[in-house]
């Protein structure tokens, strides 16, 4: 049973995924499972020092509960709780943190990885890569980057 | 009359803007905003392109109503 909607929120300020595991947690489970997602200071060969999300809130957080309404029809026991974080990020800064939990471990991690493998697929959310020589791309994840 | 489309990401920056307006009337769909928006973004990306109809995604034959919040939706990148 679920008492209130589950957190799903498209942020501004620094994710706290202790605070994320405790939404989820009850003693019904015995598994929490934790995907996070961190800035990373290379992509595709060129030197990253920052990384700025943006994104179409409203759809945004609509999507991410269809997502969990979706998972819900498949793990029904999980409880799930998402923020993606929007702004300029730092190298190491979290950009997205999930965190199911369920009473057993299978459908804890497989709920988890379905929730950011959807989040990816279709939650309006974008970036846009800051390079160490001054340079900015919003990344398209569906092209080929071809480098000269 | 015309409608608003809101931009974000590469096509706020191709078009300096948050938004933009196309040419729409009581028979328009969805495929006719994408035509509109071809000439100010190009066939290549708006084909690769979704568009969102009040913040949910459309199908190219959807029509479009007065009032209808119209979003140009570009490869999205998250997580």
């Amino acid at each position: 049973m679920r008492e209130r909607p589950e957190r799903c929120a498209v942020v501004e300020h620094a994710i706290d995924i202790a605070a994320l595991i405790a939404e989820v947690s009850n003693e019904r489970h015995g598994a929490v499972a934790t995907f996070i997602g961190t800035v990373r200071n290379v992509n595709d060969g060129r030197a990253v020092i920052a990384l700025e999300y943006s994104a179409y809130a409203e759809m945004a957080e609509r999507e991410l509960r269809q997502i969990i309404d979706e998972m819900h029809t498949r793990w029904p026991e999980s409880n799930v709780a998402v923020e993606h974080r929007i702004g300029v990020l730092a190298l190491g800064d979290i950009a997205v943190a999930i965190a199911v939990a369920d009473p057993h471990r299978g459908p804890a991690c497989d709920a988890c990885r379905f929730v950011i493998e959807e989040l990816k697929r279709r939650v309006p959310i974008w970036k846009r890569e800051h390079y160490a020589d001054g340079t900015r791309e919003w990344i398209d994840p569906t092209q080929q980057v071809v480098r000269a | 009359m015309t409608i608003t489309v809101r931009l974000f990401a590469s096509c706020a920056e191709i078009a300096g803007a948050n938004q933009t307006t196309v040419p729409v009337d009581v028979t328009s769909t969805v495929r006719d905003v994408r035509h509109s928006l071809e000439r100010m973004f190009g066939r290549e990306l708006i084909a690769r392109s979704m568009i969102a109809v009040n913040a949910a995604y459309a199908n190219d034959t959807d029509r479009i109503a007065d009032g209808d919040e119209i979003a140009l939706i570009p490869p999205v990148a998250g997580g």
